[in-house]
């Protein structure tokens, strides 16, 4: 397996207590352990904060590969990447077929595209600009779509997921810091 | 030769400065604290949505952009119109396809993004060259036009001052980006996008109250006074000297919509947001910002051929770049009283900001890539004092050859550098961060295959094009060594830059490809759906974002 040789060596300075051991070590990858993760912990921990359960994993990292893990995550992983897929695509098809068409036509059929619609302007010029609307309108749609049908799905895979070990060991060399 | 009468002179003179002094306190104020990286280059995730998406609008809208697209509306009427158009379309499509797995994925680099799928150093050092081969050719853009743009203002001629001028704008732009890091070149974005939007929209409205609040007779006067009739209005005036007229067109629109946002001082600030939801509503904020800004420029710029006309426009730059000063300046009508005066100074400035924020964020953006992807990946990787120093100090290794190179290329058409920077971007940028992000079998062999491919298809082509040699307006137009016949290098490197990852990733054998695919899907739930923070430890600021 390759490293990520941005990870802090195991020999850095002695992680701050809250820190648990298993993340200082150089494996990055962010597979969840093996194990189920134990219910979400104590009163005070914000809903859906994988952080707060850091007291109870395994010290040790595991390393399985991806057929052994939990199958509720990855039945999880599956709806969120149909989800996802379906937003993008449609989102992208839309906004790029619609300029596509729009450039097509202009080149080779500048006729339809100059005919007069109101006042002076021409068909291509007032679609050119009625472009704008529809481009907030686009993106209203868009963030309504993500928050209704993918948001939920993430939040749930992002609960089963451990947090970045990256993020992680930049904390602990910020805390470090002067001391170095 | 300028048309300003001196009080505009001095008013512009006066804000300028002002503008300087305001904005060198703005950075030192904010600046991050000596010993936290993440402060340094992603702002510590704490500006709201609006600010972030402002700034993502303001590093989106440069000065080049702002007069570029101005000329080709004010000589081309219809294919500008659809420039600003593809401009628009071109960061909703970061929105919707790239923003939120790059934002999951990346720390505080475009090389820290593309590595998280394969780790090693050959990543980041490519993507870092490809960092500095895009952004270099924008900031020579920005920086000579500098000291045009200051003498036309202004009213001075002499080149030494022009030069002058290009030296003193460089070295205010690699404090910012030195001193300020991303929080504080954020905040000048915001400012720069407030005052343009702002005094943009006023001088679009006085415009079409010229016209008596119709757009069409807008349109006919600047179809009348554009020289070219009624073809204004049609498609095809920009290409018409060229070989292929409309599949040229096409391709220049389309190598516009991949390439402008996949440009690294556009997605570094993807990394600022503190949750996928926080990056989304940043980007709605910033394409909305991006259309209302294509229509305040292309009323102008139209204002400007029906006010000033074609003559006036060419006598002050054969390509139209005034034209957005220009159409300010005609919409206040012959006589400026004072509160006119100010006015057009606060378009002035709002101009000048722009060419100051615009070069800090791409000195910034690189010098990011350098220090965080080159130099800090090393055996022994150094503490976050040292790595906030190295940025530094990047900042000054990549703005000062700018400066230097951007004094020698200022007298020649700057147009070829500009395109090949959005060339760039497509053809090397926009595959490998779809290839990365979305393809299992991608393999590093296919993605170093991508950045350098699409990178050299560029580099091979762009000389050859009509855009340096062999047209009045071209970079040499006494030579003549055109040999491709369009004016963007689009139609041929964007497909081979997703051929040669393609290719690339055909040829590492299918253990790797098998390998590529496992470890994709180790990365995945990261690239959907990101992680939560860890939450605050105690006595530091909190940070914000989290659960969507």
């Amino acid at each position: 397996m390759s490293h990520d040789p941005h990870s802090p060596h195991p020999s850095s300075p002695v992680p701050p207590p809250h820190i648990p051991s298993w993340s200082v070590s150089a494996l990055p990858h962010p597979w969840p352990p093996d194990e189920e993760p134990v219910e979400e912990p104590v009163a005070h921990a914000r809903d859906g904060d994988p952080a707060e359960y850091e007291g109870d994993l395994p010290t040790r990292p595991l390393r399985r590969a991806l057929p052994h893990r939990a199958r509720g995550h990855h039945g999880d992983l599956r709806m969120l990447r149909r989800a996802y897929r379906r937003q993008r695509r449609v989102a992208t098809l839309a906004a790029l077929g619609y300029f596509v068409a729009f450039l097509l036509l202009s080149a080779y059929e500048p006729s339809v595209m100059t005919r007069p619609v109101t006042g002076g302007l021409s068909t291509g010029l007032l679609l050119g600009l009625v472009q704008l609307p529809v481009t907030w309108l686009a993106v209203l749609l868009y963030e309504y779509t993500a928050r209704r049908y993918v948001d939920p799905l993430a939040a749930r895979v992002r609960r089963h997921t451990p947090p970045d070990p990256l993020a992680r060991a930049a904390e602990g060399e910020g805390l470090v810091g002067p001391g170095r | 030769m300028t048309e300003f009468d001196g009080s505009a002179q001095s008013w512009s003179l006066v804000a300028f400065c002002a503008v300087v002094t305001v904005t060198l306190l703005l950075c030192v104020m904010t600046g991050p604290d000596r010993d936290d990286l993440a402060e340094f280059y992603t702002g510590y995730r704490t500006m709201s949505p609006l600010r972030n998406g402002l700034a993502i609008a303001g590093d989106y809208i440069s000065a080049a952009t702002v007069l570029t697209i101005g000329g080709v509306i004010a000589l081309c009427g219809y294919d500008g119109v659809v420039l600003a158009l593809s401009m628009t379309l071109s960061l909703m499509l970061l929105m919707f396809l790239l923003a939120e797995p790059l934002r999951n994925t990346g720390r505080f680099t475009l090389g820290d993004a593309l590595s998280r799928r394969m780790p090693g150093r050959s990543v980041r050092i490519t993507t870092c060259a490809v960092t500095l081969i895009a952004l270099l050719p924008m900031m020579l853009v920005q920086l000579a036009s500098t000291g045009q743009l200051l003498a036309y203002i202004l009213g001075f001629t002499g080149s030494t001052m022009k030069t002058g001028c290009v030296v003193g704008v460089g070295a205010l732009m690699i404090a910012y980006a030195a001193i300020g890091g991303m929080k504080g070149t954020a905040l000048i974005q915001l400012l720069k996008m407030v005052m343009l939007l702002g005094s943009g929209a006023v001088v679009a409205v006085l415009v079409l109250r010229a016209f008596d609040w119709d757009p069409g007779a807008l349109f006919t006067a600047a179809a009348e006074h554009s020289g070219a009739g009624q073809a204004y209005l049609r498609p095809g005036l920009q290409f018409a000297a060229g070989e292929h007229p409309r599949l040229d067109m096409i391709s220049t629109q389309l190598t516009i919509v991949l390439g402008a946002a996949c440009l690294p001082h556009v997605t570094m600030r993807m990394y600022t947001a503190g949750s996928a939801r926080q990056v989304r509503r940043s980007m709605s904020w910033a394409v909305t910002a991006v259309a209302v800004f294509a229509v305040v420029i292309t009323v102008v710029a139209v204002g400007a051929t029906a006010l000033v006309g074609r003559e006036g426009l060419a006598a002050a730059d054969p390509r139209g770049n005034t034209a957005y000063l220009l159409g300010s300046r005609a919409a206040f009508g012959a006589h400026l009283s004072r509160p006119e005066t100010l006015l057009f100074t606060s378009v002035t400035t709002a101009l000048f900001l722009t060419l100051l924020a615009s070069v800090a964020g791409m000195i910034l953006a690189c010098a990011n890539s350098l220090a965080h992807d080159v130099f800090a990946t090393r055996s022994k990787p150094p503490g976050p004092q040292r790595e906030t120093m190295l940025a530094r100090v990047c900042a000054l290794v990549v703005g000062v050859p700018a400066i230097l190179l951007a004094t020698l290329v200022q007298d020649r058409s700057l147009q070829p550098l500009a395109t090949a920077s959005f060339c760039v971007g497509a053809s090397a940028l926009a595959p490998a961060l779809v290839y990365a992000l979305f393809w299992r079998r991608c393999t590093r062999a296919g993605l170093l295959c991508t950045l350098i491919g699409g990178t050299l298809a560029v580099l091979v082509l762009m000389p050859g094009t009509s855009l340096v040699s062999g047209s009045p307006t071209a970079a040499f137009p006494g030579l003549d060594f055109h040999w491709f016949p369009f004016t963007t290098t689009g139609v041929a490197s964007i497909p081979a830059g997703f051929l040669c990852g393609w290719v690339g990733t055909m040829l590492s054998g299918r253990s790797r490809k098998d390998r590529q695919r496992r470890l994709y899907d180790r990365v995945e739930p990261r690239i959907l759906a990101g992680t939560a923070l860890p939450r605050a430890r105690a006595g530091a600021p909190p940070v914000t974002g989290g659960g969507g």
